[in-house]
């Protein structure tokens, strides 16, 4: 009976380490997992004041697996793929159920300013440095999610003067004029080995 | 005094030496638990701080223009003979306005990038304050709230570098 408890309690402490090396590495080849996994260094989250930014990088691979094309559109794809830069910008409140655009607002006219700047004027406010290069957002658009959930995504695009794939350090920085936090970066290392 | 009692006294004397010694280093770094650090260079010095003047010099420096073109005109014209009276007061007014602008810009501006500034140092100070096993951060401003610091006791490089180094990799 006491050999039984001894196992039982043996297994009940083993289980979450063999839980835990069972979990292992995100699996590099398949890139939708991958990227977005910490360990790939292609997503980074930045928090200031209670304010979330997360900025995901999308390889070139990460974007064609995760259109789903084929033939003729597939390899169309890749070409309109080379030498830009694609990352996501997303943007919360921490503990704030509502999309970040409705915090602290006073009026729906304050709200109205808030999308007009997402919207039009906020790709003057992102860029990227590449190597000598200040890149300016080639491609800007910001997905209004209606309030349906608590995070707003800017995606943005940039294109590289002499590179067709990115090979050196993504230097990302936004200067978010709605929430005042000065200018966020952060740094992107498109292939970490 | 023969020889082994020479070379016991030498061997009393160096354990008191290197006791006395190792005990003053512990001494002083347990009591290395304050740092001083001068604010103001520690605001001048921070990246952000010259890049967010850097965007607003340009509207700025567009604003003083407009204010310098209107005095230009105004100066030209109130030298020219036969120009209304009405027309340079019109002037002045645009003069007077164009330079109230700038001046309630540039203390916006400045109020806007402080407090932003400030905003993201706060939270980066602690926790360099917590990295460096530290019980308080006195911030000198040379407005006389620290009289006298030893050297020992300034962090303000070590803490630049790291406020820099956080907002440049965006940690």
């Amino acid at each position: 009976m006491k050999k039984d408890i001894r196992s039982g309690l043996l297994a009940v402490f083993m289980l979450p380490l063999f839980l835990l090396s069972c979990k292992g590495k995100p699996d590099r080849g398949n890139i939708l997992e991958y990227a977005v996994s910490p360990e790939s260094g292609m997503r980074k989250e930045v928090e200031i004041d209670r304010h979330v930014y997360k900025f995901q990088y999308k390889p070139a691979a990460y974007m064609l697996k995760s259109e789903g094309l084929s033939g003729q559109e597939l390899a169309e794809r890749e070409k309109q793929l080379d030498s830009m830069v694609w990352f996501n910008i997303s943007l919360s409140i921490k503990d704030f159920p509502s999309s970040p655009l409705r915090y602290g607002i006073k009026g729906i006219e304050e709200y109205n300013e808030r999308l007009d700047y997402y919207l039009n004027r906020a790709a003057g406010d992102i860029s990227l440095v590449y190597g000598k290069d200040t890149l300016r957002a080639y491609s800007y658009w910001f997905e209004n999610n209606q309030n349906l959930s608590p995070e707003e995504t800017i995606v943005v695009g940039f294109k590289l003067k002499d590179a067709k794939v990115p090979v050196k350090d993504l230097h990302l920085a936004f200067y978010d004029r709605v929430f005042q936090n000065g200018i966020v970066k952060t740094v992107i290392r498109p292939d970490p080995g | 005094m023969n020889k082994s009692e020479i070379r016991q006294l030498v061997i009393t004397l160096t354990a008191c030496v290197l006791t006395g010694i190792t005990v003053l280093c512990i001494t002083r770094h347990a009591n290395k638990k304050i740092a001083v650090v001068d604010a103001v260079q520690l605001f001048n010095a921070y990246n952000m701080k010259q890049e967010l003047e850097q965007r607003a010099a340009a509207h700025l420096e567009l604003l003083a223009h407009q204010a310098d073109s209107i005095k230009q005109v105004l100066t030209v014209k109130s030298k020219t003979e036969g120009v209304q009276q009405a027309e340079l007061q019109a002037l002045v007014i645009a003069f007077k306005t164009a330079q109230n602008q700038m001046e309630s810009e540039y203390q916006e501006s400045n109020q806007s990038i402080n407090e932003q500034v400030w905003k993201r140092l706060n939270p980066v100070v602690d926790e360099f304050g917590k990295k460096e096993n530290l019980r308080l951060i006195i911030g000198a401003n040379g407005m006389g709230s620290v009289l006298y610091k030893d050297e020992y006791y300034d962090k303000t490089a070590a803490l630049i570098e790291f406020v820099n180094k956080k907002y440049e990799e965006g940690h």
